[in-house]
């Protein structure tokens, strides 16, 4: 018996001992192709390696294999939507089939072996998050088979929710300790250290160091048109703002923790710099708002708990995002923003009926625009705040046509093609998921104000990871209410996992609640 | 022998790292289109979750379906209509855009500009049609090193395109 254990012992200490150089000899076999194939990606894939290389050697390395594999889901998480990805998932689109068919069902494989080799603790996960997570499964599952393209949209309801909370729930219930929440959050900071160099790098080569706000206002008008920065990290450079919102808390709060070596501080030091510049390049005045917001909340919650060292981080990130809000070009544009909003009467006419394929075509194209909702009138002159609100009231009209199942994930533009996305993460959810759906987005916003509440009050050691977590999942839901989000992108996409991961930490149980 | 491979590995990665430095400005080329030439796709505004979309909207007046590989434009303003994504080509090389559909209702002018659609390059008139035909336009891209295709059109127009491709000629200017 005593021989076996030993036994496992070796076998177990060699795989671990060699696995690091396989997988050191697989990047570099890797980089010196892709430096012959595509010289402009071996940034990319060298900031992979470095960051792969921190993560191995920092947290990765002599862990059992269960969370070594969950370890690397979270490092992988952040590259699902970038640039090689989305190259060479279309490359085995174009097999014969029954290949791409094949190679979508890997997914359930990659599933069934996540779930296999540890089964989660399901009772660790808040029943609030579980609560939510099923509505919106189940939501968006009865608003598939309800559509009118059941096919097409149950692979959006697979890849867009079910994936993404089913990662989350493995990732959230392997977790026995904060230091395991800690080890999970810098592994998603780490992975995301890759997109981020990779938009600081086109944004400079592009347009060099931005030298005042009418250099960012300059670039931002380009930077809406097809772009490097776009082409290079996720096709979208609303997408992009929202990354960044989701990671900053997470990798600010994580620089400053004592206990992570100190390349790995330095590395998520990076990762929170980084997710700041891009909030700033991308110049998304509703982001940098909300970016401006969370980390005055990470500001004033550190402070109450005295730790003024924690606290720093963030209070230069609010300061360095009110700086640029309040620059010159950037200032006029938000004050813009901001709609009148007054006692509307009589109330307006009903407005017309979207079809499929049917642009709704009451858009106008200059003047102000006055949106009416019960007896509240919101009026604004400023162009792209007009079509916002226009895409969010042609959401509402989708819904109300498709009550109370919605149109199905995925399936939101074929309704609404002028605008393609409703603007509005709440009105997205309820248009697509329908009533189920928006109470998913209630649930999960209940969660958010409880947990906020609760930290207020707690002096346990899980208090800076569920604050991190909690800030990250918490400003881009409400990011995403007010400006849009991707959250049901039709692919599995990365935002989903990082907020569903995000959240369920903040709320999970299972994190050791020893006072400090 | 732990620091020799430690060294070995921050010398791989470092050097990794400042070569992607250094050939990053290759990520403005990436598909090679100034040597290869590229075809477009059809998507606008949007990808489709695999690949980025090569076009965008230039007037929200504009309705763009796309049906069985066909992107449709139903113009109702004047001017502008979509432009495409940035295109890498080679300074003062003759270069031919190429493309396919119908012009249905209208006349429809095909641009080539430099990448802010400030200064056109060359531009043609699509010829009305009802079945799918072939337009052709040759251009000298002067100075430039990156070019965007603009498509042009008049309120009430309605076209269809099958394709577009930029393709480099083995020509020097001027380019007939």
């Amino acid at each position: 018996m005593a021989t076996a254990r030993a036994e496992t012992r070796s076998i177990s200490r060699l795989t671990t001992v060699s696995a690091g150089p396989a997988l050191f000899a697989a990047w570099l076999i890797g980089a010196l192709l892709i430096t012959v194939i595509r010289p402009g990606q071996l940034l990319e894939f060298a900031t992979i390696g470095v960051a792969g290389a921190i993560a191995w050697r920092a947290i990765l390395r002599g862990l059992k294999w269960v969370d070594l594999m969950v370890g690397a889901a979270c490092f992988l998480v952040p590259l699902l939507n970038t640039w090689p990805l989305r190259i060479y998932q279309s490359l085995a689109d174009r097999l014969p089939t029954p290949l791409p068919a094949l190679l979508s069902a890997s997914s359930l494989v990659a599933i069934a072996l996540l779930f296999g080799v540890g089964l989660p603790r399901w009772q660790s996960l808040s029943r609030l998050t579980v609560v939510a997570a099923s509505v919106l499964a189940i939501g968006g599952l009865a608003a598939a088979l309800l559509s009118g393209n059941v096919g097409v949209s149950i692979s959006a309801w697979w890849s867009g929710v079910l994936v993404p909370i089913t990662i989350a729930a493995a990732v959230t219930g392997r977790l026995y300790s904060w230091n395991d929440g800690w080890r999970v959050v810098a592994l998603l900071a780490l992975g995301a250290l890759v997109p981020l160099t990779v938009a600081v790098a086109a944004y400079l080569l592009s347009f060099g160091v931005p030298r005042s706000g009418d250099d960012l206002a300059v670039a931002k008008v380009l930077l809406f048109r097809p772009h490097l920065i776009q082409e290079s990290t996720f096709g979208n450079i609303g997408h992009l703002a929202d990354f960044a919102i989701l990671v900053m808390p997470a990798a600010l709060v994580g620089a400053a923790r004592l206990r992570f070596p100190r390349l790995v501080r330095v590395a998520l030091l990076v990762a929170g710099a980084g997710s700041l510049i891009v909030l700033t390049i991308t110049v998304s005045r509703s982001a940098l708002l909300f970016g401006a917001l969370v980390a005055l909340a990470l500001v004033i919650q550190l402070t109450l708990q005295r730790d003024l060292r924690s606290a720093s981080l963030p209070l230069v990130a609010c300061a360095v995002l009110l700086a640029v809000s309040l620059s010159p070009p950037i200032r006029s544009s938000l004050t813009e923003l901001i709609p009148r909003v007054m006692i509307a009467s009589p109330l307006p006419a009903a407005s017309a009926t979207p079809q499929p394929g049917v642009a709704d075509g009451s858009n106008p194209l200059g003047g102000e625009q006055s949106t009416t909702v019960g007896p509240i009138m919101v009026t604004t002159g400023e162009q792209s705040e007009i079509e916002r609100i226009d895409a969010v009231r042609t959401g509402v009209t989708v819904f109300a046509q498709r009550m109370p199942f919605g149109v199905g994930p995925g399936q939101y533009e074929t309704y609404d093609p002028t605008h393609t996305a409703s603007h509005s993460l709440f009105v997205e959810m309820l248009a697509e998921e329908g009533v189920l759906g928006a109470v998913a987005f209630l649930l999960l916003f209940i969660l958010i104000i409880r947990q906020a509440l609760s930290l207020s009050l707690s002096r346990t050691r899980a208090d800076h990871l569920r604050l991190a977590t909690l800030a990250g999942a918490g400003g881009f839901l409400l990011h995403g209410a007010f400006a849009g989000a991707p959250l049901a992108f039709g692919v599995v996409d990365t935002w989903a996992i990082l907020f569903w991961i995000q959240i369920g930490i903040a709320g999970a149980t299972n994190i050791a609640e020893a006072p400090r | 022998m732990k620091r020799v491979t430690d060294r070995f590995l921050l010398a791989a990665l470092s050097a990794a790292w400042m070569g992607g430095v250094v050939l990053f400005p290759h990520a403005l080329e990436p598909g090679r289109a100034e040597n290869d030439g590229v075809t477009l796709n059809l998507l606008v505004d949007r990808g489709d979750g695999r690949l980025s979309n090569d076009w965008y909207t230039a007037t929200p007046a504009l309705r763009v379906t796309a049906a069985g590989g066909r992107l449709r434009l139903e113009q109702h303003d004047s001017g502008l209509q979509i432009i495409s994504r940035p295109l890498a080509v080679f300074p003062n090389e003759c270069y031919a855009l190429i493309a396919h559909g119908r012009e249905l209702a209208g006349t429809t002018a095909f641009a080539v500009t430099d990448e802010e659609i400030r200064r056109a390059v060359a531009s043609i008139s699509a010829t009305a049609s009802q079945s799918s035909v072939g337009w052709r336009l040759t251009f000298d891209s002067r100075d430039l090193r990156r070019i965007s295709v603009a498509i042009l059109g008049q309120d009430g127009n309605v076209t269809e395109l099958d394709s577009i491709s930029v393709g480099r000629l083995q020509m020097r200017p001027p380019c007939s």
